[in-house]
């Protein structure tokens, strides 16, 4: 092995110092995946190989995570330090919005794998100290909530970092709240700032909201969050007495220690690398921010869902103040008596009792749904991504002539089924078999085919248009003339068509007090403020060849454009120009067309012929003049 | 009753190559280990029927045997350029990852997506480097769906020649003849697996050498364009797949036809503009390397420009094999012809639907079909006009012709007509100059014509009424027989 062997220049990292990772041994182990067959033994390449994984990196993507954090605890053994300098480095040179996923993979990779805590805890308090310092305050909010997870995100509800490093950081963070240690009674002098207080709150919010959806019926839990959202509220609303706002903490972080004992069971982690740590032993914080989108909206929305809260607050008390009658001694404090306190005193005015805490609910909704059972395809082609990914390759002559056995490797012997007609592979799992059934399945309609109507006269099938072949979506041939599989379509197009309507096009300034009509069924465009874009838009719409149509009734009129075609596909005759189509054409004859077939397609030619009439298929040609389909254009052909 | 067969023990790395003269054929069959046709996995015990002059090569990674009947002109070679291929589908499979996960996190970028020029001299394994590159990228069982652009009119791809076309592939192609090196179009037999009915985009172009109306041909290749990036826009989520393009070799020997105005290389460069290339892949060129990074990878066009081996297997193949080819993708056009993936029993007699379709002959009269050609047939070369002339008709002007005119007929005679779409019929009322970027609907010879009765009889691939329809006639022409 020469030196040489150590440099990836494709990997853009003219900056890394080679010298760092002296070569090692390459020592092929059976059992170990592929890609680690060819990095795990080399730290300047594994370095290129990870860092080049991190750039899928650039938005808080959950699977994206944990296949870093998956990466990350696998190479614990050997390359653990190079996946904590890989790391560092892309916190350090990321872009600002980047740096947050970033963190909530560094977040993740040690609180799923104790070894890494002393890894990243010589650096860990520059890098968020550095971080927090270029973000915008929405991220640092962010990253100081993440911050308060550290906390007691160690065993033992002790800090994750241990206490050097937390308290260090967080002295940074809050300077005024100095004495103000973590985890221990606060002292009477201490003044924690509004924003402090806020982060802890959010983070204790977010902890609830997990807890309420593994139990949605808890009430006792639901009160308890009313009344969290009830003081942010408060605190925001800046009314409060630095007394008030000490007091506020003291509850909240045991409040947090309350939750946070039975989540994570006291699981001592071994600090032997031997050991796998498939289980993760705490919860990552990303998991409890699936996206920032959603935190965002969570901000926003904010005054809408608290007034529907402070609603709800109101009949809880009663539960509530038994609980705290019968845990005083405790640690847990009584947040609803200190509401109600708070009530009394006059900072917070108290409300009705009425509406369902509509915003909650529907958080909670729209987070189990983005959590699909598709895992393990995604997995996947995560898996091949990576693996794709991992190879080094350049576009120049001579990197070409190198032998990459990996490659064959993907090729053949990544999916294990087979197809003994003609040698196509498929994966072993759900979708693979779907996919080798259907693949099967068109075998079996050919060869029946092939046996049973032997002498029927088949032709070949006229071209399609420009405009439909632009606008066909579906290049699978077989399938769609088919369309055997009904009910999956309908499923299809319902998603679809909710996504038409989702879609939107800006108004262009100066555009927006005209209204605008849909050409193709000439009802108005609905105009609509969105919130995340500070934009004006046309909901519903979408803009093709600066014409701006409802995009439903746009897809409509193209897959009937589609569904005409294959209807005449599929009685095998053409797309002939039908006479009423072409009224306006003055050269059109009729002629003494005789019609004289080869050999037994006689009979089934002149019957085709006059069924063509009926297909005018020009829709395309002038979308403005379509009449929109009254229902779903879907080719019903049996 | 089974010929004599013999077995081929091939080492890793090896190619067995063969080579078919007229009417013979040859059976393989994969006994042992793994091997690929074209980057097609080939399925154990199966026996593969090759016909029609194929000149193929099935390679092994990682040896295997091979049972052969019907000898022919074969032989084992040790040294194939398919480590070069298999890199360069590698790093064109990285993009289209990047791509992908680009997309799936809304930072969607097409031009990540490998979209690959091929350029090379004439018999140097372009269209076979593209057919390599696209099973390979079809096996990944990733669903990419690539495009595949035919610029090439001598090749006639998966249609007839004289034309250019794109198609998207679903599913690794393996053809048995020499004839659609990428499968055939759609039939009305259905259910056919995909590369036997494929639905492509298809212009005229009418003539075999590109070299015959430049002009005409860059017309045709932004038209091409300009729909496949509609395609796309529409249709973001394919784009992710690629396209890979084959290119005449014209393209790469651009010695000027007198009287065109086209400068040197301007065809390659209306296909990197075009088709937004980043990738141009050379077929053993230095030369075509040096001046292709020279024009394409500054940062303007960002183009990696990339020289890959030759390989050793490719054959000549002579004009007179090439008559036949021609010949024998029209013959498949109109009647059928078999392909590869034919279970063993069938062999012998001959009922593959795609195999036999039945066209259609009817008796037209003269004034029901509008025929036009494009340019001047033979255009005198502009020095020969007198000295600040301009030319009476341009290289790309429709010009209508008459069937009842004899020397048109002479013309029209077994000439392939190409039928244009019913929207052609638009473009003519409004701006005749726009037909030329019009998409094929199918097909038409002139098998016969009538000049007492003012008739001629039309063949069509399927029964449907030509009458007042548009053809376009090139310089092609095909006698049955």
């Amino acid at each position: 092995m020469t030196a040489a062997m150590y440099q990836h220049p494709g990997y853009g990292q003219p900056d890394y110092p080679q010298q760092r990772y002296p070569p090692q041994q390459f020592m092929p182990q059976p059992g170990v995946p592929l890609y680690a067959q060819y990095y795990a033994y080399d730290p300047a390449a594994f370095y290129a190989f990870y860092r080049d994984q991190l750039r899928q990196l650039v938005q808080n993507s959950r699977p994206v995570i944990q296949q870093l954090t998956q990466l990350a605890i696998e190479n614990l053994g050997l390359m653990g330090q190079v996946v904590t300098d890989s790391i560092a480095d892309y916190i350090r040179n990321a872009p600002v919005p980047v740096k947050l996923p970033a963190f909530y993979l560094l977040d993740s990779i040690t609180k799923n794998c104790n070894p890494y805590v002393s890894l990243f805890a010589p650096i860990v308090k520059d890098l968020f100290l550095q971080a927090t310092r270029t973000v915008d305050p929405q991220t640092r909010q962010k990253l100081c909530e993440m911050l308060v997870t550290w906390r007691n995100g160690g065993p033992n509800q002790t800090p994750l970092f241990g206490d050097k490093v937390q308290v260090a950081i967080e002295r940074e963070i809050w300077p005024e709240s100095d004495s103000n240690r973590y985890g221990r009674r606060r002292h009477g002098q201490s003044c924690p700032t509004q924003s402090q207080v806020l982060t802890e709150l959010e983070v204790l919010l977010a902890l609830k909201e997990k807890a309420v959806q593994d139990t949605p019926y808890d009430g006792e839990l639901r009160g308890q969050m009313d009344a969290l959202f009830q003081l942010r509220n408060m605190v925001q609303a800046s009314g409060v007495t630095p007394n008030e706002l000490a007091e506020i903490l003291t509850s909240v972080r045991s409040l947090a220690k309350s939750i946070g004992a039975p989540a994570a069971p006291p699981s001592h982690v071994p600090s032997a690398p031997a050991v796998p740590y498939g289980a993760p032993q705490q919860v990552p914080f990303f998991q409890s921010q699936p996206s920032t989108t959603r935190a965002s909206v969570m901000h926003s929305d904010l005054s809408a869902s608290l007034a529907s809260l402070a609603k709800l607050a109101a009949p809880q008390p009663a539960q509530s103040t038994a609980t705290t009658a019968a845990a005083a001694p405790s640690a847990i404090p009584d947040i609803s008596s200190l509401f109600k306190s708070l009530v009394a005193a006059g900072i917070v005015p108290s409300a009705g009792s009425g509406a369902a805490p509509a915003g909650v609910t529907s958080q909670g909704d729209q987070k189990s749904e983005t959590s699909p059972v598709t895992d393990s395809e995604l997995e996947e082609t995560l898996e091949y991504e990576r693996r794709v990914l991992a190879i080094d390759i350049k576009l120049t002559s001579a990197d070409l002539m190198k032998e990459r056995p990996e490659v064959i490797s993907l090729l053949y012997d990544r999916q294990t089924t087979q197809c003994k007609q003609c040698g196509l592979r498929f994966h072993d799992n759900a979708k693979g078999k779907k996919a080798f059934q259907d693949h099967l399945d068109q075998h079996f309609r050919q060869n029946n085919r092939t046996n049973q109507q032997m002498g029927r006269g088949y032709s070949r099938s006229w071209f399609i248009e420009a405009d439909d072949w632009v606008h066909d979506g579906l290049p699978d041939t077989g399938d769609r003339l088919h369309e055997h599989n009904v009910s999956r379509s309908d499923e299809v197009a319902a998603k679809k068509r909710k996504e038409l309507e989702r879609s939107f096009v800006v108004i262009p300034p100066g555009e927006d007090t005209k209204p605008r009509f849909c050409p193709i069924c000439k009802e108005q465009l609905k105009t609509e403020f969105l919130e995340d874009e500070e934009e004006w838009v046309w909901r519903n719409a979408v803009e093709h060849k600066s014409t701006i149509y409802h995009a439903t009734c746009r897809a409509d009129a193209l897959s009937a454009t589609l569904a005409n075609r294959l209807r005449t596909e599929t009685k095998g005759s053409s797309r002939a120009v039908t006479p009423e189509g072409r009224s306006g054409t003055p050269q059109l004859q009729v002629g003494n067309v005789k019609s004289e077939t080869n050999g037994s397609t006689a009979a089934a030619g002149a019957k085709r012929k006059a069924e063509d009439d009926d297909d005018a298929v020009d829709v395309h040609v002038k979308v403005e003049e379509v009449e929109p389909p009254l229902k779903k254009a879907r080719p019903s052909i049996n | 009753m089974a010929p004599e067969s013999r077995e081929f023990a091939l080492s890793p790395q090896n190619e067995f190559r063969f080579e078919l003269d007229p009417g013979e054929t040859l059976s393989l069959k994969l006994l042992t280990g793994r091997a690929e046709l074209y980057g097609a996995e080939l399925p154990q015990e199966r026996t593969y029927t090759f016909a029609s002059e194929y000149k193929g090569a099935v390679f092994t990674w990682h040896g295997c045997t091979l049972e052969m009947r019907h000898a022919s002109t074969e032989y084992v070679a040790e040294e194939t350029p398919m480590v070069s291929y298999l890199n360069c589908h590698i790093a064109s499979e990285q993009m289209r990852v990047r791509s992908s996960i680009a997309r799936r996190h809304g930072i969607g970028n097409q031009t990540q997506a490998p979209r690959v020029l091929m350029l090379g001299a004439e018999n140097s394994g372009k269209t076979t480097l593209c057919k390599i590159l696209l099973n390979y990228a079809l096996r990944a069982g990733q669903s990419w769906s690539p495009l595949i652009i035919n610029l090439d009119p001598l090749d006639g791809a998966w249609t007839v020649p004289g034309t250019l076309s794109a198609s998207h592939f679903t599913s690794p192609v393996v053809v048995t003849s020499a004839d659609n090196p990428f499968g055939t179009t759609a039939t009305s037999a259905p259910g056919s697996l995909s590369f036997a009915g494929l639905l492509p985009l298809v212009f005229w172009f009418g003539h075999i050498d590109p070299k015959h109306n430049l002009d005409y041909m860059r017309r045709l290749i932004s038209a091409l364009g300009a729909k496949v990036d509609q395609h796309y826009q529409d249709y973001p989520e394919f784009s992710a797949s690629g396209i890979f393009i084959d290119t005449p070799a014209a393209f790469a020997n651009p010695n000027q036809s007198p009287g065109q105005s086209i400068e040197k290389y301007a065809l390659i460069g209306a296909c990197v503009e075009l088709f937004r290339v980043n990738t141009i892949i050379v077929m053993g060129n230095e030369k075509l390397t040096v001046e292709m990074q020279k024009r394409f990878a500054d940062s303007r066009h960002g183009v990696s420009v990339v020289k890959v081996p030759r390989s050793g297997g490719v054959v000549d193949i002579d004009a007179a094999c090439r008559r036949r080819s021609v010949a024998r993708q029209l013959r498949g056009y109109f009647y059928g012809a078999r392909h590869a993936l034919r279970g063993e029993r069938e062999e012998d007699s001959d009922f593959d639907p795609e195999a036999t379709l039945a066209p259609t002959s009817s008796v037209v009269s003269f004034d029901g079909l509008h025929i036009y050609r494009i340019g001047e047939e033979s255009l005198a070369p502009s020095s020969a006009l007198p000295i600040g002339a301009p030319r009476a008709i341009s290289t790309t002007q429709p010009i209508v012709v008459d069937p009842s005119s004899p020397m048109h007929q002479s013309r029209l005679l077994n000439g392939v007509l190409a039928l244009l779409g019913p929207s052609a019929l638009s473009v003519v009322q409004n701006d005749l100059s726009q037909l030329l970027e019009c998409s094929v609907a199918g097909f038409l010879v002139i098998t016969a014509i009538d000049q007492d009765q003012r008739t001629m009889t039309v063949l069509a691939p399927s029964a449907a009424s030509v009458e007042g329809r548009i053809a376009i006639l090139g310089s092609i022409e095909w006698v049955e027989g």
